[in-house]
């Protein structure tokens, strides 16, 4: 008896250490409080799309070297990139003018209508014995963070909401996204691996800087 | 001369410079020719400078149309191709691009770049906005022709008379051209942390990139070197704008350098170099000065102690560890002992002059009689010979003879010389029959020191308590044996008696001696072979009989009434004996009152001490064999009757 207790409390006391994660600064309901907390997340999903274009870079380049000896020449667009659709903002003045819930909806657009492509293009990277495992790992690991990444936004977005930064309104497009991401997925079967590399590291570059214009307008305190 | 056409001028001397023109005519003055007036030869010139006007100008037509025709048919080409270089946008909202125009075939060629975006139809082709801002051969896309995210396929024509040419495109998506421009605003202060110097340099992103709003982010590269130094120093710095840098040297002075790169673009220019002084700061050397310098002090000083130490061992060791003394009798000092000294030796220990001196008023005995009574007898035995000699010891006598030397001393020297022992005994008697007894007999063969004083109250030991007193153990020894006695003792003095008993060793070669004292402090140890102790009562007289042909020394003991002196005796002198040598020869006192007098002695033996015979209630010391030496000489403390010796030869 003695030892199982002993083990119980061993047992509770690891797991109270699990416990311990990085609760946010504040639980409580002040404003102040959870600007801070929105900053963090801020801070959180910006980190994880720097992550991903740098990795979307990457593969890019390395697509390049195998598909594509002449440089420069990616630069011409056999296709549209499926996510053509989206209106994005093109310019910095443009992406200002911008609202905050319009922007927070185009980044989360982008988010969705990658998910599948990328998936599959991680499954078709796989297949591909030309392709080295690094290559195919790579792949696997942009998916894997498009769907992070769109969670991510998600949450910021409703905290968002819950502070009243942003109003309500966002929630009525979110069934549109659905749609628009099965027939962007269609489209996206068509396209070659390496133009697929090329839109998505446009676009994951796009998802960045919004992301960056969103932080420095609703809590410009740290680093903007 | 002046010559112009066909006239000859010669110069005219009214006018200095001038020609005179001659015609066949007349004689025209130059001047004349150019004055105002028109003449006839200037008509003329005119005339032909026409004609000739008329022929150039046709010739100069012709000419230059040949010319023309010419050039035309060297090569006029078409424009070479230019080349795009570059495309950059400083700030994410503009950009231009550069070209490099290709050869323009001679003719003037104009350049104009073609761009077509993404998205847009095929055909809808757009020139350069703005071909002034960026520069020669540049064009400039402002914030309303300028789209991100999306690609330009940009191409440059190059155009003259005879034909044009395309460069190649290029395909330019805004968003990865970004180059921005300096940082501005660097500054560089000096700040101390914990007494170390260290630089903080501050700065600004360029006024054109839009970092507040998020739209670019910035990463900063700071670089530093001394302005004596070859290579720069770098360091990134992140996305912040300040920067501490730790690793300076004082004293100099140093250049500093900022240049920034967005999140993926290129890396812009060095900014401007800043300057800035470290001045000298002595603390953070200080202590590690200070520290060499007590490092190299303590070096030094140890090693002059080690020198100091390494020179001076011997002292060093003998303060520090003084020498154990070895054991010691109070007042005997081995060293004089084997020195020979027997005067110091006596000295230390206290004995006042073994040989009695003369200051002993009470010393009366002179000769040591050796009785053959039972009680003080010296039996003197010689193992080949039957020569007896005895020993008498006066006590009292007062001893008037000069000859004696100074004490009165009754000595007697008892020698065994041997090859082998060697032993001398020398026995100082005292007057008034309280004359000390001393005895001191060394063995050279078994380092045997037998000695002891009558004077004081100090007692000896025998250092040796060996078995024989003397001994003899090779052949042929000689012995003289001495009897000494003291029986008498002195008023404050201890006596010591002694009985010197001769025993017959069985060896005709050698006697031996034994002695016992018997006294009140000590006694002497018998011989091992148990030879009756003879007690001594008086000093006797011990004459020299003679010497006999077998080299011996007869001693005859002085009668009682030693102031009856036998006739044949009279007119002797006595002598001492100092040591008899190898058997043959009685080393005899030269001078009796000498003190000095020394044998020259060879081997081992150290020299003849000579006061013995003065002191009274030392110990005598010993008297070394000699070797072989012819003739007879004197030693201390030995009275030989030299006439009887010399009687014997």
């Amino acid at each position: 008896m003695r030892q199982v207790s002993v083990l119980f409390l061993v047992l509770v006391c690891l797991d109270l250490e699990y416990r311990i994660t990085s609760a946010p600064i504040c639980a409580h309901g002040d404003a102040g409080c959870h600007l801070l907390s929105v900053s963090d997340l801020f801070d959180r999903v910006i980190q994880h799309s720097n992550r991903m274009h740098s990795l979307s870079s990457d593969l890019h380049s390395e697509f390049e070297k195998y598909f594509l000896p002449v440089r420069n020449q990616i630069g011409r667009a056999t296709h549209k990139c499926h996510t053509s659709r989206i209106l994005t903002p093109n310019g910095k003045e443009n992406a200002q003018r911008t609202d905050r819930e319009e922007l927070t909806q185009v980044i989360l657009r982008l988010l969705v209508s990658w998910m599948d492509p990328l998936l599959q293009f991680h499954q078709s990277v796989a297949h591909n014995e030309e392709l080295s495992n690094f290559s195919s790992n790579k792949a696997l690991e942009l998916s894997d963070m498009v769907h992070e990444l769109k969670s991510g936004v998600e949450k910021m977005a409703e905290k968002m909401q819950l502070l009243g930064i942003i109003s309500n309104s966002l929630n009525g497009l979110f069934p549109a996204e659905a749609s628009l991401s099965s027939s962007a997925s269609n489209e996206a079967r068509h396209m070659r691996d390496y133009e697929l590399l090329r839109c998505f590291r446009r676009d994951s570059d796009k998802v960045q800087n919004y992301l960056k214009i969103l932080k420095c307008r609703i809590v410009p305190e740290h680093g903007c | 001369m002046c010559k112009k056409g066909k006239h000859t001028w010669k110069p005219n001397p009214q006018h200095m410079g001038g020609c005179r023109w001659f015609t066949k005519d007349s004689l025209v003055s130059f001047s004349e020719a150019f004055s105002s007036k028109p003449s006839v030869l200037e008509k003329s010139l005119k005339r032909a400078e026409r004609m000739k006007e008329a022929c150039g100008a046709k010739c100069v037509l012709f000419l230059l149309f040949v010319l023309t025709w010419l050039v035309e048919n060297a090569g006029h080409t078409s424009p070479g191709k230019p080349v795009l270089l570059r495309c950059r946008s400083p700030e994410k909202e503009t950009f231009a691009c550069w070209w490099q125009p290709g050869s323009d075939g001679g003719l003037s060629t104009n350049y104009s770049l073609y761009y077509t975006m993404e998205g847009s139809r095929e055909d809808a082709v757009h020139e350069c906005p703005d071909y002034k801002t960026a520069g020669l051969n540049s064009c400039y896309f402002n914030k309303t022709y300028t789209s991100l995210w999306i690609t330009y396929t940009i191409s440059v024509v190059a155009q003259n008379a005879l034909g044009n040419k395309s460069s190649d495109p290029m395909f330019v998506d805004v968003a990865y051209i970004v180059q921005p421009h300096k940082p501005e605003n660097i500054s560089a202060e000096l700040r101390t942390q914990d007494q170390k110097p260290y630089l903080m340099v501050k700065w600004d992103p360029p006024h054109k990139a839009d970092t507040k709003s998020g739209w670019i982010t910035l990463q900063y590269e700071i670089r530093l070197k001394p302005e004596k130094g070859a290579e720069w120093e770098s360091h990134y710095a992140g996305q912040q704008k300040q920067f501490n840098v730790f690793s300076l040297h004082p004293g100099e002075v140093y250049l500093v350098q900022v240049r920034c790169k967005p999140d993926h673009g290129f890396w812009s220019e060095w900014s401007s170099t800043t300057y800035i002084e470290i001045p000298d700061y002595f603390r953070p050397r200080d202590t590690s000065v200070w520290i060499l310098i007590a490092v190299l002090l303590s070096v030094c000083i140890f090693l002059i102690l080690a020198w100091t130490v390494a020179i001076k061992c011997n002292r060093i060791k003998s303060y520090l560890l003084p020498p154990v003394p070895g054991p010691k009798i109070i007042g005997f000092d081995t060293q004089l002992l084997k020195s020979g000294k027997s005067e110091d030796l006596l000295n230390a220990l206290g004995c006042q002059g073994f040989p009695p001196t003369s200051d002993c008023e009470d010393l009366m005995v002179e000769f040591l009689e050796v009785d053959d009574s039972d009680e003080q007898k010296l039996v003197m035995n010689e193992g080949e010979d039957d020569l007896e000699g005895r020993v008498k010891s006066s006590g009292n006598d007062v001893d008037k003879d000069s000859g004696r030397g100074s004490c009165d001393s009754h000595t007697l020297l008892l020698e065994v010389s041997n090859s082998s022992t060697k032993t001398y005994a020398q026995v100082g008697g005292n007057s008034n029959n309280k004359g000390s007894v001393k005895l001191s007999r060394k063995s050279s063969t078994n380092g045997k020191l037998l000695s002891f004083e009558t004077a004081g109250e100090k007692t000896n030991t025998w250092p040796t308590a060996n078995s024989s007193f003397l001994l003899a153990r090779q052949s042929s020894c000689y012995n003289i044996s001495k009897i000494h006695r003291e029986a008498s003792s002195l008023a404050n003095k201890a006596d010591m008696y002694g009985n010197i008993s001769s025993a017959q060793s069985k060896s005709k070669e050698c006697r031996e001696l034994h002695s016992t004292v018997s006294g009140d402090q000590k006694t002497w140890f018998a011989s091992k072979k148990h030879i009756p102790l003879l007690p001594f009562k008086s000093v006797e007289y011990v004459e020299v009989q003679k010497l006999n042909q077998q080299s011996m020394l007869i001693l005859k003991p002085k009668t009682e009434g030693h102031k009856s002196v036998p006739p044949e005796f009279i007119g002797q002198e006595y002598t001492k004996v100092s040591g008899v040598v190898s058997d043959r020869v009685l080393l005899l006192l030269r001078d009796t009152g000498a003190q000095g007098s020394s044998n020259t002695q060879e081997g081992e033996n150290q020299a003849v001490h000579p006061s013995l015979q003065c002191q009274v209630g030392k110990m005598v010391g010993t008297f070394p064999a000699s070797p072989a030496l012819e003739g007879m000489q004197l030693a201390a403390s030995g009275y030989v009757d030299t006439a009887a010796l010399l009687q014997s030869f």
